[in-house]
């Protein structure tokens, strides 16, 4: 079985951009999340063999190709501009790695062929690639990289220029891709939806640190950092009073936590608040409520009638969906880890 | 292990380790020798005698007021040409490229069409048509005038220099977007104000440019000077004839460290000031210009136009009539002459091409090479690789020659009388302009191109092969034909290096113009006209930017 680990990675440009980043990548999907900046492109770059780690190991199907130089790492990347090569035809620039690898042209116009089939670009051969959409460049690139059959994928940010329509088809295909191609695949992306949605596996990172990776629902329902619960989706933050009225027993060293969607309007609920604002998206209402000492989000799904701003309204809170999550980074509370990741 | 692996790594892909610091070292090497070593030769020669060490050349400098004179006439011209040719070039920029005047085309013709024909002809058509026997002058006018003296050559300088001026200031001009005057308008400026206001400031730097190389080139101009001077001389026709008149390098070598010391501090200048093209704008706007402001405006550009259109007919009739002027009967026989059918032979002709053609390839392929290394390899000392690359743009044409003559006449490197030595003193010469070409667009070509190629496999020179060149290959053209121009129309840098065996058409158009042999001469023209034209038109043809004139 194919596998990508990264062990121990620490990179320095002029400040720390890697810290110590470890994780594995089976027949996978897994997506690298976090802002610009948070190092997840120079961990991709590491990977490709266009950066030299200070320290740690890539690790390619049990093999160390740390120090192996980019052309020789069977490790296919798409980049966020593509960088097709503008000087040559669609076919040319899909054909270009296996010209390298010295192929006979017999062969190369088989896997070309198969290449484009692969991305669905057939016929588009002796196009150029300035006349092809954004969309169909991305194929492009996909397809460059797929037909030297690599041992794993890198895509950064791939769909980053795309509209938002295209993107949402684009990753539908990517995942499928992948699932035909059965290799460790990493994903860079800023955005969480289309983390969440095309993922096996989510990395999260932060400030040059790998604060957790999981499954997109524990990611999303089991944060295990402060930072994962906060970047992740929309979350309140229970206040002492809160928590005292729902008869939590707060553990010092623990913050207490809940998505809008279990705050859940209903007229007999025990808690009541009024709307400061609402905003109203079709299959949900959201709405930001004062209650006695601070802020709440609450959503309502596929709500029949929508509260004004001032409304009073009652509410209650899904208990069993309180996220309790240690203070502080990971290695700050990695003693007290096996109480907090637990759901309450 | 890993640490070794990581050396190894780097072997491999570092520019600046293993192979591929080789490229890099000849580069340095080949600038060593042929740029830095010649340009050291002449300021050592202004420091030396047959005894050793000395500084009487600088004294009789100092101490002999015909030198001072002669500095005072290069900056006297130098300004004059610059305040002429500015303002004719912004006239010319902005009525072309901002007016829809329907004169606008034959404006643009009339302006360029001084850059095929080289300062050295036009001189020769001026004598022509001005001179004491001129067709204009003498046989329409009646008139028996004294053209030499500096005037004229502030007159002909200022026709190559507004090429220049045009092409710079209109360069700009065409970045400046149509909101910024727009804006101007709606806050209630006239088109007067606009122009005064917004459209001339924006236009500055491009105008202080062209002021600075125009500045360059007139001080390192020596065949006007010579051709229409009369006993007006400059720094560079005096260097001239301390060379070819007195044989005395030494004193020639001090008139050339006094030529090239402004020349240096001006293009010191302009480096700083010029940062190249702004990123050009869709849409420029046209000012209403109308009624007597648009004739008054865009007569002067008619007259120099008329006059641009006048010398380049000239010349091609001076080729075909006995004495154009005097006698308009049909003939050949200057043709013939310039064919090599009559006594000479062909060669100059052949010598010509040869020459530009083997210059342009070089200069091409070593530019957009030496562009990658800098931009791309993190090489120790590049930033003197850079400047001694970009050097021979500051150096007068006049001194390199006088430096190419004393550095390689005597071993190590004798070159003297070869061909080889012509061309290896225009490929320096032509060179930074080449560099600079390829260096703006590698700048632009995305870094991650290149890495996808890694990424596939391929190595840095298969990259370089493969992806880079392809991608410069309009650079290179470019600058192909830029140097092969600039090749077949040099002369202040190769006319002493030439022999009876490797005469060229530029150095042949100028013998036959101190010589009177006016048909001749324009014969010869015709043949340089018609190789630099079709460069010319192959720039245009593949859509790039007009390059400015050649500099002597």
């Amino acid at each position: 079985m194919a596998r990508l680990e990264i062990r121990n990675v620490s990179k320095s440009f002029y400040h720390k951009v890697l810290d110590r980043v470890s994780f594995e990548c089976g027949e996978e999907l897994l997506s690298l999340l976090g802002e610009s900046g948070c190092g997840k492109t120079t961990c991709l770059r590491i990977i490709a063999g266009f950066e030299v780690p200070d320290q740690g190991q890539v690790i390619l199907n049990g093999k160390d190709i740390t120090s192996l130089p980019p052309n020789r790492r069977q490790i296919g990347m798409v980049f966020q501009n593509y960088a097709l090569f503008p000087h040559l035809n669609v076919f040319e620039n899909i054909a270009y790695g296996l010209r390298i690898r010295k192929l006979s042209s017999k062969e190369i116009a088989i896997r070309v062929k198969e290449a484009l089939a692969m991305v669905n670009l057939e016929g588009y051969e002796n196009y150029r690639v300035s006349e092809l959409s954004g969309g169909m460049q991305q194929r492009v690139a996909l397809a460059r990289v797929i037909v030297l059959k690599p041992q794993a994928l890198l895509l950064d940010e791939p769909l980053s220029n795309l509209d938002a329509k295209l993107r949402v088809k684009m990753r539908g295909e990517l995942k499928k891709l992948q699932r035909e191609l059965r290799i460790p695949t990493i994903y860079v992306t800023h955005d969480q939806e289309e983390a969440l949605a095309i993922s096996d596996r989510v990395g999260i990172m932060n400030r040059g640190r790998l604060e957790q990776v999981d499954t997109p629902t524990r990611v999303y329902h089991q944060p295990q950092t402060e930072f994962v619960a906060n970047f992740i989706g929309r979350i309140n933050l229970l206040s002492f009073k809160m928590l005292y009225k729902l008869r939590i027993t707060p553990i010092p060293g623990l913050k207490y936590y809940i998505r809008p969607e279990n705050v859940i309007l209903h007229p007999q609920g025990p808690f009541s608040g009024r709307v400061v604002s609402v905003e109203y998206l079709g299959n949900l209402a959201r709405y930001t409520l004062r209650w006695e000492d601070g802020f709440l989000i609450a959503e309502e799904h596929s709500p029949l009638k929508v509260y004004g701003e001032g409304e009073e309204v009652k509410f209650t809170l899904n208990q069993e969906r309180v996220i309790a999550v240690g203070e502080g980074s990971l290695e700050e509370q990695r003693d007290a880890m096996s109480l907090s990741c637990q759901p309450i | 292990m890993a640490l070794e692996g990581i050396r190894h790594f780097r072997r491999e892909l570092d520019l600046t380790r293993g192979v591929y610091h080789l490229p890099y070292l000849a580069g340095f090497l080949f600038i060593l020798i042929f740029s830095l070593y010649p340009i050291g030769a002449v300021l050592v020669q202004s420091f030396r005698d047959r005894r050793g060490f000395t500084l009487k050349y600088y004294q009789t400098f100092f101490q002999d007021p015909y030198y001072y004179t002669i500095i005072f006439n290069s900056l006297k011209v130098a300004f004059c040409t610059a305040a002429i040719a500015l303002t004719l070039g912004t006239l010319f920029a902005v009525l072309v490229y901002k007016t829809d005047l329907p004169v606008k085309k034959l404006l643009q013709a009339g302006v360029l069409l001084p850059m095929i024909t080289p300062g050295y002809i036009v001189a020769l058509v001026y004598v022509y048509l001005f001179g004491r026997n001129g067709l204009i002058t003498c046989r329409l006018l009646g008139l028996e005038p004294n053209i030499y003296g500096w005037k004229s050559v502030v007159f002909l300088q200022s026709i190559g220099a507004t090429v220049t001026a045009f092409l710079l200031i209109s360069s700009v001009l065409l970045t400046i977007p149509q909101e910024v005057e727009e804006a101007a308008a709606n806050l209630g400026s006239s088109e007067g104000e606009i122009f005064r206001r917004v459209t001339l400031p924006l236009l500055w730097p491009g105008i202080l440019s062209a002021g600075l190389l125009i500045i360059m080139g007139s001080i390192a101009d020596f065949g006007t000077p010579i051709i229409v001077g009369g006993n007006f001389h400059t720094l560079a026709s005096a260097a001239y004839f301390e060379i070819i008149g007195k044989f005395n390098p030494n004193m020639a070598a001090t008139l050339s460290v006094f030529l090239l010391l402004p020349s240096l501090i001006l293009f010191g200048i302009f480096n700083r000031l010029f940062k190249g093209y702004g990123q050009k704008v869709g849409r420029i706007r046209r000012f209403a210009l109308k009624g007597p402001a648009a004739f008054l405006l865009s007569l002067p550009p008619l007259l120099y136009t008329l006059l641009t259109f006048t010398f380049f007919v000239s010349a091609f009739l001076a080729a075909f009539t006995k004495y154009f002027g005097y006698d308009f009967s049909l003939t050949f026989e200057y043709m013939k002459v310039a064919l090599g059918l009559a006594d000479e032979t062909l060669d100059p002709m052949k010598n010509t091409i040869i020459y530009a053609t083997v210059t342009g390839v070089a200069v091409a392929f070593l530019g957009m090479a030496f562009a990658y290394l800098v931009l791309r390899g993190d090489y120790r000392g590049k930033k003197y690789f850079d400047f001694a690359v970009l050097l021979p743009f500051a150096v007068p044409g006049t001194f390199m020659g006088i430096g190419y003559l004393l550095a390689f006449h005597n071993p190590p490197l004798v070159l003297t009388g070869t061909a080889l030595i012509i061309m290896l003193n225009c490929l320096v010469r032509e060179l930074p302009v080449a560099y600079r070409m390829g260096y703006a667009t590698l700048a632009q070509i995305d870094k991650s191109i290149e890495e996808a190629s890694f990424n596939l496999g391929a190595d840095r020179f298969t990259t370089f092969y493969r992806v880079v060149l392809p991608l410069m290959r309009q650079a290179a053209t470019f600058s192909m034909i830029y140097a092969f121009n600039a090749t077949a129309k040099a002369l202040g840098a190769i006319i002493f290096l030439v022999t009876a065996h490797t005469k060229v058409l530029s150095v042949k158009i100028f013998e036959a113009t101190i010589n009177r042999h006016f048909g001749v001469g324009a014969a010869y023209s015709l043949f340089m006209v018609a190789i630099t034209g079709i460069g010319m038109l192959l720039i245009w043809r593949l859509g790039g930017e007009p390059l400015g004139p050649s500099r002597d």
